[in-house]
């Protein structure tokens, strides 16, 4: 078996082989590739299902011909496919239209070889996956009334390579388990809707205990929406729970903070540097180093940008608008290390390890955020539609409940919130103090905001 | 090539000891995009590999490979094998699937694959440059204008150890028209698609580009200013597009047996009277009425003909959809719903081309008739679970006032339970669209489908603004 530094330098070789075919006069060119090795296990229809296992490497050619774009991607890895493929990838660019603004990255200060991997991955077997799976499906179980449509556990070794005709290349190698249940309450009488959890972690060791907890939670949450009843009509304050939080808000930051929609003319936040879109209780960052998310780690980003933290809301007020090499060029800015995706697709713009929460000091316990909502509903897990652009968000409060007089009182049905999402951005009324990982991704906290109508089925 | 690869899957096959399923996938795809008049896209993409799945000691393993060497296709098939085993020995119920006379043997190439393949680069990308240029002019408050299109090239060769052996060839275009509006704070965006399974010609066969450039210009103009929508339960109008997303999300994935043995509120109706008289809804591998719908698929990724699989007859439910190992364990014959997304995926449950068949009502009778309702189209993503509960966005809604059709409001959310709101409906018009040929299904892997139908007039929650 290849080591991690052994594998990144295959992928590098096979990707400088594509660099040189098409080098020349007036041609940038930039490979991504990936290679990983897959092994994951599934639990459907009350039953242990599938075992899998899946080893590929993909590989993205960026070409750009006198200022026009072409890209390729393919799977394959033969020297004389490799080969074919760049040359493609420059008849393609040749079909296009040039523009100043295609550009590929410019040497970095810091380039190399980073690693957020655990190598004790490497000697795993099918059936230590099984046990883990088992564990995920006993901890379920301990609520009978909880039928699991699918629960999957994967352990993921993966390396990546960038390399640019500018002569720098950057190379990681990172490991992860995921794991991820759906499932909901049901009685005799009753089925519930569907609810998921899962996580995501580095370490083999700490695997057991975080799969413990993310499956407890679940468990408490699916048992919990059993026996729901109407809500109320009404406008006014309703309870973000972490998980709706990022669906309704982290969405509609990430959008309007793309340094593209700006240029474009397309984001509401356009012109708004510096200014306050938000609750001035309200922060918003990424950490793309931070080394406890696996999934959204990267120590540089699709087109080789060594990456860093970046403060995108402060106290309210926008601090920052993400750019790959493309935007930065149009804005005559810097890129920022946030050019998104992987070798099978072009470069777009993105955050990792997205967190959202409350200037410190000003952030409530989520005993006291219930007192404050008084009567109203908590919204768990909001399925809907989001409209970035116009911020209208409308949809229906999924294993959500009903708080009366600052407690917790009942699951609610057929419930339908809508609402404007730069309007509540500024209406927050207060934010959670302890922030929820959402997926082994993400953080948020509970957050309250006023301006929504609850519709009532 | 692929004659060859052929050959080395067959020699493989004959090493197995089980029953085991070989699925070659050669996909070629190519995506051309234009926003705010800059080149965002110009991408080909090809993929090319075999999925392994084996069925032993009751129990599945799956390996997938890239390396289509004998070697490779050996080393495949003993990882699938080693899983299944090693699997064995945790599973509590021993998997079997269902012998079948559908098993698919020969060719099976849907028109437009070697059309569409031939036709310039250079004539596909103008065409787009051209519509985004035309959109961005379309009206004085489009700040900017997004075109984008993709085609896709499928090419699958199925073995199975039980006599499946075909080859399937199809293509899937899809176009996508995106303007975004601006009057000073006010962001909008009105938005058009289109994809199909054949030619070029086969993405235009319900509205020619300028109408659909016209479409989605008038959208974002008319979204700048509109009002929101009152919330509440309401008389509806669906349109065919929203009517084969309530088919597909609000009725098919609650009949697809895995989610139905997961305890899905449709496992205990079957037979039942589930829906009004008027209403029969199908699922189906061919395009019914109209040729070119995006989830046409001759034979589905288990080696069984597709066919039509009518789910409501006359109001009741007749069929759940199944793959062969659902259908071996509810007695039924497989329904050629096994789909994956890509050879390193295993296949699952997955709808095809779903629709209510047309009725005898006309739709301007059907509109005459609510006095305070809405007309709704322009489906955006939707969701339904297993209570059949299910939500979907809307953008282009107009109100109904005294059986006429009045002005937009903004986009809103509607929402019900399946089976109750087809019990509601009292009006199926005599029209029939394919709308959602765009519109990809997401339940772990993508899977390319269709819907649509008639005009509908139904009850159903709209969520809109409270005072």
């Amino acid at each position: 078996m290849m080591t991690p530094k052994e594998q990144t330098a295959m992928l590098l070789k096979n990707s400088e082989i594509m660099i040189d075919e098409i080098k020349g006069e007036g041609t940038q060119s930039e490979v991504c590739a990936q290679h990983s090795v897959d092994l994951s296990v599934v639990y459907e229809g009350n039953d242990f299902s599938v075992s899998k296992s899946n080893t590929t490497s993909s590989y993205g050619i960026r070409a750009i011909v006198d200022g026009k774009l072409g890209f390729m991607t393919s799977n394959s890895s033969s020297d004389q496919m490799l080969r074919e493929i760049a040359l493609e990838t420059r008849k393609l660019a040749m079909l296009s239209v040039s523009s100043e603004h295609h550009q590929i990255a410019t040497a970095m200060e810091k380039h190399g070889y980073s690693e957020n991997y655990d190598p004790s991955t490497e000697m795993l077997l099918p059936s230590d996956l099984y046990n883990m799976l088992q564990l995920m499906v006993d901890e379920v179980h301990k609520e009978k009334n909880i039928s699991l449509d699918r629960a999957e556990i994967s352990c993921s070794r993966q390396y990546f390579t960038l390399t640019n005709s500018n002569g720098f290349s950057q190379q990681a190698a990172a490991s992860d388990f995921s794991w991820f249940a759906m499932g909901m309450g049901k009685t005799k009488n009753e089925v519930t809707s569907f609810d998921y959890d899962g996580g995501t972690v580095r370490d083999r060791s700490a695997l057991e205990n975080e799969i413990i907890q993310t499956m407890e939670r679940f468990r408490q949450y699916v048992g919990s929406s059993l026996g729901p009843r109407q809500a109320k009509d009404y406008k006014g304050a309703i309870l973000l729970h972490p998980a709706a939080v990022m669906s309704i808000l982290g969405q509609t930051i990430s959008f309007n903070a793309n340094g593209k929609n700006h240029l474009d003319g397309i984001s509401a936040w356009n012109e708004q540097m510096g200014q306050q879109v938000a609750s001035e209780t309200l922060l918003v960052a990424e950490d793309p180093l931070d080394e406890n998310r696996p999934d959204g780690w990267s120590p540089f980003d699709r087109e080789g940008v060594t990456t860093s933290r970046h403060q995108i809301i402060d106290a309210g007020h926008l601090n920052f608008a993400a750019h790959n090499c493309f935007s930065a060029h149009q804005a005559g800015i810097q890129p920022t290390g946030n050019a998104a995706g992987g070798a099978t697709g072009l470069p777009q713009i993105g955050f990792s390890n997205l967190k959202i929460s409350g200037v410190e000091g000003k952030a409530l316990s989520e005993e006291l955020l219930y007192q404050k909502l008084g009567t109203g509903l908590v919204l768990k897990r909001f399925s809907g539609s989001c409209d970035p652009i116009s911020g209208q968000f409308s949809g229906v409060a999924k294993n959500s409940w009903w708080v009366e007089n600052g407690k917790r009182s009942h699951a609610v049905h057929e419930t339908m919130v809508s609402g404007n999402a730069f309007d509540v951005l500024k209406q927050i009324l207060a934010i959670g103090s302890q922030l929820h990982v959402n997926l082994g991704g993400s953080q948020a906290p509970y957050i309250l905001i006023d301006g929504v109508s609850v519709t009532a089925g | 090539m692929n004659h060859s690869i052929r050959e080395r899957l067959q020699q493989t096959l004959a090493k197995g000891g089980h029953w085991t399923e070989f699925r070659y996938h050669n996909r070629r795809s190519r995506i051309f995009g234009v926003r705010k008049g800059e080149v965002d896209e110009m991408s080909s993409k090809h993929y090319e590999g075999v999925g392994i799945r084996v069925l032993m000691n009751g129990s599945w393993g799956f390996a997938s490979t890239s390396d289509l060497s004998i070697e490779g296709l050996e080393k495949a098939l003993a990882d699938a094998e080693n899983l299944a085993e090693a699997l064995s020995f945790r599973k509590q119920h021993k998997s079997q699937i269902a012998e079948s006379s559908k098993l698919a043997r020969g060719d099976f190439f849907i028109e437009g694959y070697e059309e569409l393949f031939a036709m310039p680069i250079e004539e596909k990308f103008d065409f787009v440059r051209k519509a985004e240029e035309q959109l961005s002019q379309e009206a004085e408050k489009i700040e900017a204008a997004a075109c984008r299109y993709t085609e896709m090239f499928e090419d699958k060769i199925i073995l199975t150890s039980d006599g499946a052996d075909c080859h399937i060839k199809l293509a899937r275009p899809e176009l996508r028209l995106i303007a975004f509006g601006a009057d000073g704070s006010l962001h909008s965006k009105g938005f058009e698609s289109v994809g199909g399974t054949g030619n070029w010609d086969c993405m235009f066969r319900n509205k020619p580009v300028e109408k659909m450039i016209e479409g989605a210009a008038s959208e974002a103009v008319e979204m700048l200013n509109a009002p929101e929508g009152d919330g509440g339960k309401k008389t509806v109008i669906l349109s065919p597009a929203m009517v084969g997303l309530l088919s597909h999300e609000a009725i098919g994935h609650t009949v697809e047996a895995d989610f139905v043995k997961s305890g899905s509120v449709a496992g205990e109706k079957m037979d039942q009277e589930v829906a009004s008289s008027l209403v029969t809804l199908c699922d189906s591998g061919y395009s019914e009425y109209t040729e070119g719908a995006g989830g046409e698929l001759p034979v589905d990724d288990e080696g069984i003909l597709c066919q039509k699989t009518p789910i409501i007859k006359d109001g009741k439910l007749v069929s759940f959809l199944h793959n062969r190992e659902t259908a071996a364990e509810f007695g039924v014959e497989p329904t050629g719903n096994a789909r994956a997304w890509v050879f390193s995926d295993e296949p699952l449950i997955r709808m095809r081309n779903t629709y209510i068949e047309p009725g005898n009502d006309q739709l301007k009778n059907m509109i005459s008739e609510i006095e305070d309702g809405y007309f709704i189209d322009g489906p955006g993503g939707g969701q339904a679970d297993a209570t059949g509960e299910f939500m979907f966005g809307a953008s282009k809604v107009r109100r109904i006032q005294n059986g006429k059709l009045s002005g937009h409001v903004k986009e809103l959310t509607v929402s019900g339970k399946a089976f109750e709101v087809l019990q509601s409906v009292d009006a199926v018009s005599q029209d029939f669209r394919w709308d959602l040929g765009a519109g990809y299904c997401g339940k772990g892997q993508p899977a390319k489908v269709d819907a649509g139908g008639p005009y509908l007039r139904c009850q159903v929650l709209v969520g809109g603004a409270q005072t």
